[in-house]
């Protein structure tokens, strides 16, 4: 019994064990990354060993010392086994082939035959010899990785060296000292084996370094990254705040991810809508077109440039095409091998050795394109630098969008300045007051929807006894509307007091004097008209406004007039003519713009010109100012909360005798 | 207001959608000014889905239409309805303005004459 404990103390395995319990010990702590299963191979194999390496002993203590080979051999292939399954799952190609199978099994049963044979001389050189060639057999098959066929082959490759080499060399030693007790010599039992167990845990710390690595490597990465996004966000915004000029953001884009992706040169195109092309707007650095070209353009870098800025490069085609229609990064990591390519010759001086091309785009619409280039063939873009360019391209499109709003809204702001100055003007165009005159009563009036009025009207003494009513419309607003305004009240003040002077014929002369020197959707309307008073004579003509309204005292009843021609401003040749009538006392005239009749209440109906005869029937008796108040009473009581979006005005004239 | 361009063979058919007014009538004008400038030759303006048009929107058709005339291309105008109409026909310019029924009808007319 004394012996036994005494055989057990003195044990070498116990060098064995002390190493099993070391590599425990430290690859506990190692829980960097617990996805990578190959960690728990590598665990799993360890404490195989040390269980394994615990029945050897007892086969030793129990006098089977010959079943300690086969037992070893078993070992062997499990190790060798799980180095061969951590190449299978990165590769996902089977390793264990047949003759290796084989070849174990044959030993193996070998190994047994001898055991039973009471251990014949060469059983032990046989096992050294088969272990040598498993780990041959994982050493050839390691070095078959390579980063073209593996994905993560780093760390295959890196630790393939020492872990092969290793333990290639210390298997050899011990087959060498086979003369000298082989496996069962002292020293290597105390100090090849267990070296064998620490090649284990030093390919697991390598491992662990080399996750960290690469985490630190990221973090880097991400770290520039970020610096160069802030660097290129204050540009941008500096950009925009300095100039509002999208061309020049545009080019700044350009510079940046050119800077930021150490590209040889990059360009911007844009979407041209109307004829689904592609324009360069912005180049920087050297950027050869990424698609073919005609081989005498190629010649001189004055017609290729030309070339880029000439040629649209139609939606689809080509890999700036395919970017904009597809609305996703393109990233060509390696011209060489890529069919999109194919033109792209390393002897050419157009040669481009990876590229990435990123969309713009507004909601869901691609409106350009950001394109880097890269001519070193020893310089090909990262993903890294494709994700940066990415984000650029993200973030361009999200400040083109807010500047095209801000334009917007500075061109709408721009407007309703131009319209309050307008407002002006023709605050001094309208009568100041309405005329009294004895034989007739008159009043008037006029109401912007928005800030400046399209309206004009006039009420003109232009011969003794003769008075001269206008009503007119001018197409758009602003300062320009107001302007034609002018013209046309000047023309009339000029001419009508002329004793010959028809309606029609002022017409004519408005429209020629207008016509060709405005800008043709400054049209106006224009409706006219003169009344004698002594005579009850009314001369009227009409230049496309809506037509004359009189209301008959005597039957009660509307009369409408109107004559032909286009409105005022369009064609110098255009002639007006003109109505006569007659007016009795009490009749009631009036003339008015859109913006009455049109007047819509909440549900969009309009007021329609038979509410507003009603009204003037209705109070046919009043006079005109109280007339006036009692029409804009009821188109407000119509209209109700609903926004009028056209002016409003008219003029109303009474025959009191 | 919303612009869409198609083509059918040779002409251009531009499909105004929503409503012309001082705010956005100059996008059809800017719209037709850069087609005139990639030499497009037949247009066909599609008033299929406007129902609303002020004095703006006819100064813009008016300018768009004598702009064509003089260079001696072609331009119709189609699908005029409801208030567009009356607003057109009040201005006296049914006659100003070259106008089909239908698209169809405006192609047809604009390729043979």
């Amino acid at each position: 019994m004394a012996q036994f404990f005494q055989t057990i103390l003195v044990n070498p395995l116990w060098a064995k064990w002390i190493a099993v319990f070391a590599f425990y010990l430290f690859t506990r702590n190692l829980s960097l990354e617990r996805s990578l299963l190959v960690l728990d191979d590598f665990r799993r194999l360890v404490l195989v060993l040390f269980f394994s390496d615990a029945l050897w002993a007892i086969l030793g203590f129990s006098g089977l010392l010959a079943f300690q080979l086969p037992l070893m051999i078993l070992q062997q292939v499990f190790a060798t086994g799980v180095y061969l399954s951590i190449l299978t799952r990165y590769t996902k190609q089977n390793y264990l082939s047949l003759a290796f199978l084989l070849v174990n099994a044959v030993v193996f049963l070998a190994a047994l035959a001898a055991a039973f044979l009471s251990f014949p001389w060469y059983a032990n050189y046989l096992d050294s010899m088969v272990i040598i060639f498993d780990w041959a057999y994982v050493g050839y098959n390691y070095y078959q990785v390579s980063q073209y066929n593996t994905p993560k082959s780093g760390v295959l490759i890196a630790a393939r060296g020492t872990l092969i080499k290793l333990t290639i060399t210390i298997q050899v030693i011990i087959a060498v000292l086979i003369p000298w007790g082989g496996y069962q010599n002292l020293a290597v039992q105390t100090l090849l084996i267990p070296i064998t167990y620490l090649v284990n845990g030093w390919v697991l710390s390598f491992w662990e370094r080399w996750n960290y690595k690469k985490i630190v490597h990221q973090q880097n990465v991400v770290k520039k990254d970020l610096a160069a996004q802030y660097d290129f966000m204050t540009k941008i915004g500096t950009a925009i705040t300095e100039k509002l000029d999208i061309d020049q953001v545009l080019d700044f884009v350009v510079k940046s991810a050119v800077k930021v992706a150490s590209a040889d040169g990059g360009a911007i195109f844009l979407v041209d809508e109307f004829d689904d092309v592609l324009r360069v707007k912005a180049v920087e650095g050297d950027f050869p077109p990424p698609y073919e070209v005609p081989e005498k353009v190629k010649l001189k870098i004055a017609t290729l440039t030309n070339y880029l800025t000439a040629t649209p490069i139609p939606l689809g085609k080509t890999v700036v095409g395919e970017c904009a229609a597809s609305g996703k990064t393109l990233y060509i990591r390696d011209s060489k091998n890529d069919p999109r390519m194919v033109h792209n010759s390393r002897l050419d001086q157009l040669f481009v050795s990876s590229i990435v091309l990123t969309p713009l785009m507004q909601g869901k619409k691609v409106f350009g394109v950001l394109a880097v280039v890269s001519k070193k063939s020893t310089h090909l873009f990262t993903k890294e630098q494709m994700e940066q360019i990415k984000t650029f391209g993200d973030y361009t499109s999200l400040t083109i969008n807010s500047l095209y709003t801000y334009l917007q809204l500075l061109e709408k702001q721009e407007m309703e300045r131009e319209v309050g100055i307008a407002a002006e003007i023709q605050g001094q165009l309208l009568p100041s007051h309405v005329p009294q005159i004895a034989s007739i009563s008159l009043a008037a009036y006029s109401l912007p929807a928005k800030g400046v009025s399209g309206d004009y009207y006039d009420i003109i003494n232009i011969r003794k006894g003769q008075v001269l009513l206008t009503v007119c419309d001018v197409a758009g607003k602003g300062v320009p509307a107001s302007l034609v305004m002018v013209m046309i009240r000047t023309i009339i003040h000029l001419v009508a007091h002329q004793p010959t002077m028809t309606v029609s014929r002022i017409l004519d002369i408005v429209n020629w004097g207008i016509a060709g020197r405005i800008s043709l959707d400054r049209f106006a309307t224009v409706a006219m008209l003169t009344y004698d008073f002594s005579s009850h004579r009314l001369e009227y003509s009409n230049a496309a406004h809506h037509p004359l309204l009189v209301f008959r005292a005597e039957s009660q009843t509307f009369e409408s007039f109107d004559t032909e021609g286009i409105p005022i401003g369009l064609e110098r040749k255009t002639r007006y003519t003109q109505i006569n009538t007659t007016l009795n006392i009490g009749d009631i005239l009036i003339l008015y713009t859109d913006g009455i009749i049109e007047a819509m209440d909440e549900r969009g109906n309009q007021y329609t010109l038979e509410s507003l005869q009603k009204v003037i029937q209705e109070h046919s008796g009043e006079p005109p100012e109280k007339l006036k108040k009692l029409i804009i009473a009821d188109v407000d009581r119509f209209v109700g909360k609903a926004k009028q979006h056209d002016d409003q005005t008219f003029v109303l004239m009474r025959v009191e005798h | 207001m919303d612009l869409k361009i198609r083509k059918h063979s040779e002409t251009y058919i531009i499909d105004v959608n929503g409503e012309m007014d001082l705010y956005n009538s100059y996008k059809l004008k800017e719209l037709v000014m850069k087609m005139l400038e990639k030499k497009v030759e037949q247009f066909v303006i599609n008033m299929e889905n406007v129902d609303y048009i002020d004095s703006s929107g006819i100064g813009a058709l008016i300018y768009i239409c004598s702009t064509i005339k003089k260079m001696n291309l072609k331009l119709i105008i189609c699908n005029i309805h409801g208030s567009v109409k009356k607003v057109i026909e009040l201005t006296k310019l049914m006659g100003y303005f070259p106008i089909a029924g239908t698209v169809d009808e405006a192609i047809q007319k604009i390729t043979t004459v």
